[in-house]
């Protein structure tokens, strides 16, 4: 097969299915930066989120002949990199679902100067896993709050909660970078 | 001070993103999955060796066993039923191979 760079993703996503090793070369090569990023975000830990999304690509190789809609590849993508987050996570238990409001407020004071002003990737590590999780699948992914309870299994109500007070949260770790930046 | 509105949160995963291509990632992607391909054919091929050598025992130890089907085909061409269905069986196939294929 040529040259698939300008391949319709469809069509990639089909021939992969089909074991064409350069068809899922080029997959990785258009969605590792995508994956990367959500990792990066949900994970706060570089290295582990490239172990985490290099697992990824390969439950996706595992399960691509599964995949009845090449178009829907995206989407599928995304909820392998969900379910590969969430299974790391609770192996190490480390998913909070506790909602109190008390448990995750991180004391200001850590902050004083203001002249290391934080930067998202920052912020965001300084959220619980659960919340920075919504707060992620939210304004990075843009899934709407029932997509997020599906996608997780957290309820709705706690799904909507987790983003409000994760977004005012970022907000105020966050409100002297935009003087700085 | 500044002060974040929702819609600059949402826009600061907008600029936050650099799409960075790595060939390093590529590669150890393409490790993983060879080392999985590699794997999968070596319990493929353990599997089927547990198969051939648990035939090749049942056949030394217990002979019997393997020339039972023999036997089976053997009692029921020797009944009188057992003969007519294979003679009427010959025929239709002969019939089905040379008039209908032909």
């Amino acid at each position: 097969m040529g040259n698939l760079t300008d391949a319709a993703e469809a069509v990639v996503v089909a021939l992969a299915g089909n074991g064409d090793p350069g068809a899922y070369d080029e997959l990785v090569r258009r969605k590792q930066a995508q994956v990367l990023r959500l990792m990066r975000r949900l994970s706060n830990d570089k290295a582990l989120a490239e172990d985490l999304a290099q697992q990824v690509f390969v439950e996706a190789w595992k399960g691509l002949t599964k995949l009845n809609a090449p178009g829907a590849f995206s989407k599928w993508l995304r909820a392998i990199c969900l379910n590969v987050w969430l299974q790391h996570f609770r192996r190490k238990n480390l998913l909070v679902l506790d909602n109190d409001a008390a448990d995750w407020l991180v004391d200001a004071s850590t902050y004083e100067r203001p002249e290391h002003a934080i930067d998202l990737a920052a912020a965001l590590g300084l959220l619980p896993a659960t919340v920075r999780l919504c707060v992620v699948l939210a304004y990075q992914e843009g899934m709407t709050h029932g997509e997020i309870a599906d996608a997780t299994n957290l309820p709705l109500g706690t799904v909507k909660s987790h983003i409000v007070r994760g977004s005012a949260r970022l907000r105020e770790l966050m409100k002297d970078y935009g003087d700085k930046s | 001070m500044n002060t974040l509105d929702e819609e600059d949160v949402a826009n600061l995963f907008v600029a936050d993103e650099s799409d960075v291509q790595d060939d390093a990632f590529r590669a150890a992607v393409r490790r993983r999955i060879a080392k999985h391909q590699f794997a999968r054919t070596a319990v493929a091929l353990g599997v089927a060796a547990a198969a051939v050598a648990t035939m090749v025992a049942v056949a030394a130890f217990f002979p019997a066993t393997v020339l039972y089907p023999v036997v089976l085909v053997t009692k029921a061409l020797s009944s009188p039923l057992g003969a007519g269905t294979a003679v009427v069986g010959a025929i239709g196939l002969t019939w089905w191979t040379t008039l209908v294929e032909g």
